[in-house]
């Protein structure tokens, strides 16, 4: 059990300071298998539905959404992620400030501050790296594993947090996450295709803030050069 | 009561029918106009045991997700419905004769919004719960906006129906405070419940206020006018004219029903009233007497009327205070009579405005004229419409005048400062009033109708429908109806405003209902006989006078040789000598060079007015609160990766709050 949380945290902190994007998808790869035994160590014993969502599980978040996203990174020809919002190095520096706050709240959120389930500091850790990757990074790609990471933290926190284990409602997230992945490579081929890049922080180009800022106030309009309305 | 509910649903469904069946036209046009026709005749029924019988109807209490509510119709809402009915009628027969088969892109949600309009009118007068009428209120301003925005494609449109939003929202949050006000005072939501809220010490100024502010926008209360010239002017005719003869009474209904929650009235309502009309009234004519625009003139009638009732309501709130109690009754049934007859003459003045604009395409008075000769009867009824709404005698609106003016008079005779200070705003007030009302139609209907035309553009006669002029017939009708049988209508308005004055302990002598209509009685005799007098004129001069021969010569053309149709007054000219003595208020800009040799070259002469409260109150007031706001304009700058760090912030915030306490 602690061992999986560390490998998870450690393949976090990889996965902040590479810029390769196929290392990145074979991490998210193995950080997909590990959150898929955890069901099997966690202390629920092997029955039949716990061994069916790990499997699922590691099906789909080790081999099948990976593959996906190999796919769509080699369609669209980009290979690295250039100059991230916060470098690489100051990345991983953020990545263990967000593991200590993890590590806090987890202690704060745990009744007997004895035991810290160290499961629900990655579970946090996760989350928060998540959500870093998608602010700190422009291509779209790795905002989709920014996603996946988000929600294998929101799993890994739910597992240790919960004590009742509800075979279904996880089935139902991880069909969500399938579906939520699915369409984010349609659209970066679309995007691609459309853009000819991936870059998020040019999206922007589309806004319609140069327009509204042009007229704001156009109160005065009293002219009698149209005529309208009958 | 059940017809009255049954007749709400009636016009909503057809609306709704309406909608669907958008693809075909005829189909369409049929369910939304024949669904008003029948809702608003059913409703007449109710309206009319309630105003004539004097009946009581059981009030209808169904569950709403905060409260129960109930709806029920006294005299207050019956009277109100009135006007309601009469023009949801009328327009949805203009309507539905010229706009629609013309070339309407969208008749289904054209007249889903105009069923939802009339609807929700009839819902808010009925409703006697406050969720409820908030509800209506709202239902009403949104049909009214998805109404005047219907011809989008036009910038100037989209942006008054905008104006239009922004006003009546900003006049709804007054509208909600006084409510949360009463409410809370009243522990229940139910209007019984208000007439015996102990409202704590200030509280009453308070939701006085908030009234006039919130109910003040709909009525064009100055400044919160602003919205109402443009969005009447540039909704179609027949709506503008729902707009103006009807939901803005909705402004009326709401001021009166606030009042009558409020135990003692204070005498400084009676004069921000008195005085507050009086601006109103005297600044709308000001600007628009200078107006090119038809609609825009008529829209700002509207505007001048809402003073004068306002004036009227001032002046009985005053006078009850004053225990006076016959110059309260005059001035309250002078204020309901003008609300009823300026709703049948602002009506039918907008309807003959749309039916200009069919024959001519435009509604620039300056490129109009001589339209008399080609559509006689559009021009007589604008004629009665003009008369009756600057108060001239035959007609309806000098009676209801007439009755203000008595109360005036009568305050006069009191003799202490202070009703002499109301008599003279009531004289001189509705004295300027009614002559610059008179000068502003007149100047309109001799520019449109009179005259030769002025531009070379044909007046394209095909357009104008003969169907159209039944609408106009019977609105004229009407008021040449109400003006005969004023006294008729005295004797039901009167059981009205009892209804009003019944909360504040005061039950007027039913002695005063005689005094006042002997002079209305002498009045409409008046009036008749003028009428009868006009038409057997009118009769022996189509019979024996009209048969000789006609030529048409130009008139004394003071030295031109060729004269045009463009040496015609002009508008501008025409407003002149008015302009120059209210220049300080309507800000008239004007371009052009004078002329000064003997030989005069080319030049040229423009004017134009921006209303002032627009220009020097609105506009600085927004842009201030612009600069303002553009501050946060910088949180939304289209960046995909900053929009999820406020997320990300603010749920790491949230749980750190929430694992430290």
């Amino acid at each position: 059990m602690n061992s999986i949380a560390t490998l998870l945290a450690l393949s976090c902190l990889f996965l902040l300071g590479s810029s390769r994007l196929m290392l990145a998808i074979n991490m998210i790869a193995f950080q997909g298998f590990l959150i898929g035994i955890l069901p099997l160590v966690s202390g629920h014993g092997f029955s039949f539905e716990v061994i069916i969502l790990a499997a699922t599980g590691i099906i789909m978040k080790s081999i099948a959404l990976p593959q996906m996203l190999k796919k769509a990174l080699e369609k669209s020809g980009t290979k690295r992620e250039v100059e991230p919002y916060i470098s690489f190095g100051a990345s991983i520096l953020s990545g263990i400030i967000l593991l200590f706050i993890s590590g806090w709240i987890a202690s704060r959120l745990t009744q007997d501050e004895t035991i810290v389930s160290s499961s629900l500091i990655a579970g946090f850790f996760l989350l928060f790296t998540g959500l870093f990757t998608i602010i700190t990074r422009k291509k779209a790609l790795t905002q989709a594993l920014g996603f996946l990471v988000l929600e294998n933290g929101v799993y890994t926190a739910g597992l240790s947090l919960g004590s009742e284990f509800s075979f279904m409602v996880e089935l139902g997230i991880l069909l969500d996450v399938f579906v939520g992945i699915f369409l984010m490579g349609i659209m970066l081929f679309h995007i691609d295709k459309e853009f000819d890049h991936i870059d998020t922080d040019r999206f922007d180009a589309l806004s319609d803030l140069e327009l509204l800022n042009g007229n704001i106030l156009n109160l005065d309009q009293d002219t009698d050069e149209e005529e309208g309305a009958e | 009561m059940d017809f009255f509910l049954s007749a709400i649903v009636a016009i909503f469904v057809g609306g709704i029918i309406a909608l669907l069946t958008g693809k075909w036209r005829g189909v369409s046009n049929f369910f939304g106009a024949f669904s008003c026709f029948l809702g608003t005749i059913f409703a007449l029924k109710p309206i009319y045991e309630v105003l004539i019988e004097n009946k009581t109807l059981e009030a209808i209490t169904f569950a709403l997700p905060i409260c129960s509510a109930s709806v029920s119709l006294d005299k207050i809402s019956a009277f109100f419905a009135l006007p309601i009915l009469i023009l949801g009628f009328v327009s949805a027969y203009f309507a539905a004769v010229t706009v629609n088969p013309r070339n309407e892109q969208h008749p289904g949600a054209y007249w889903f919004f105009y069923n939802l309009l009339i609807a929700g009118m009839l819902s808010l007068v009925a409703s006697s719960n406050a969720v409820l009428f908030i509800m209506a209120w709202e239902i009403m301003s949104v049909a009214a906006y998805f109404l005047i925005a219907h011809r989008d494609e036009i910038n100037t449109a989209r942006n008054a129906a905008w104006q239009f939003l922004v006003a009546s929202h900003i006049g709804t949050t007054g509208i909600f405070f006084l409510f949360a006000i009463l409410i809370s005072a009243a522990g229940g939501y139910q209007f019984e419940s208000f007439y015996s809220a102990a409202l704590p010490e200030g509280s009453a100024a308070v939701i006085f206020f908030l009234a006039l502010f919130g109910f003040g926008v709909k009525v064009g209360f100055f400044p919160l006018h602003i919205w109402m010239p443009d969005s009447y002017t540039f909704a179609d005719s027949h709506v503008s004219a729902v707009l103006s003869g009807a939901m803005s009474k909705m402004g009326f209904y709401g001021l009166i029903r606030v009042l009558t929650f409020l135990p003692v009235h204070a005498e400084t309502w009676g004069w921000v009233l008195l005085f507050g009309g009086l601006i109103t009234g005297v600044y709308a004519l000001i600007i628009g007497l200078v107006k090119l625009d038809l609609k825009k003139v008529i829209s700002y009638s509207s505007m001048e009327n809402a003073g004068i009732i306002l004036m009227a309501i001032g002046t009985g709130i005053l006078a009850n205070h004053w225990n006076q109690s016959l110059i309260a009754f005059a001035a309250f049934s002078g204020a309901l009579l003008h609300i009823f007859n300026h709703a049948l003459s602002k009506g039918l003045l907008f309807l003959c405005a749309g039916s200009v604009y069919f024959a001519t395409g435009t509604r620039r008075q300056e490129q109009m004229g001589g339209i008399g000769k080609a559509m006689p009867v559009t021009a007589t009824a604008f004629g009665i419409g003009a008369a009756a709404i600057s108060g001239l005698p035959p007609f309806n609106n000098f009676v209801s005048e007439f009755l203000i003016f008595m109360s005036g008079l009568k305050a006069a005779s009191l003799s202490t400062p202070k009703s002499l200070l109301l008599a003279s705003a009531i004289l001189l007030g509705l004295g300027l009033i009614g002559g610059l009302a008179a000068a502003m139609f007149a100047r309109s209907f001799g520019l449109v109708f009179l005259g030769s035309p002025r531009t070379n553009k044909r007046l394209n006669t095909k357009n104008i429908k003969t169907d159209v002029n039944f609408a106009l017939i019977i609105l004229s009708v009407a008021i040449v109806a109400a003006s005969i049988c004023a006294p008729l209508l005295i004797s039901p308005f009167a059981g009205v405003v009892s209804e009003i004055v019944k909360p504040l302990g005061i039950t007027y002598d039913p002695a005063h209902l005689a005094t006042i209509s002997a002079p209305v009685k002498t009045i409409s005799q008046f009036s008749l006989a003028i009428i009868l007098i006009t038409l057997i004129v009118v009769f022996i001069k189509s019979k024996y006078l009209d048969k000789g021969q006609r030529t048409d010569a130009p008139t004394w053309d003071c030295g031109f040789l060729k004269g045009t149709a463009r040496i015609q007054y002009t508008s501008s000219s025409f407003s002149e000598p008015a302009n120059e003595v209210f220049t300080s208020v309507n800000r008239l800009h004007i371009r052009g060079e004078k002329i000064k040799d003997l030989f005069p070259a080319k030049s040229s002469f423009h004017t134009e007015t921006v209303d002032s409260a627009e220009k020097h109150l609105f506009i600085p007031t927004f842009s201030i609160i612009n600069k303002f706001l553009i501050m946060f304009r910088g949180f939304q700058h289209g960046k995909l990766h900053l929009y999820i760090f406020y997320i990300a912030v603010t749920l790491l915030a949230l749980l750190i709050w929430k694992v430290v306490y």
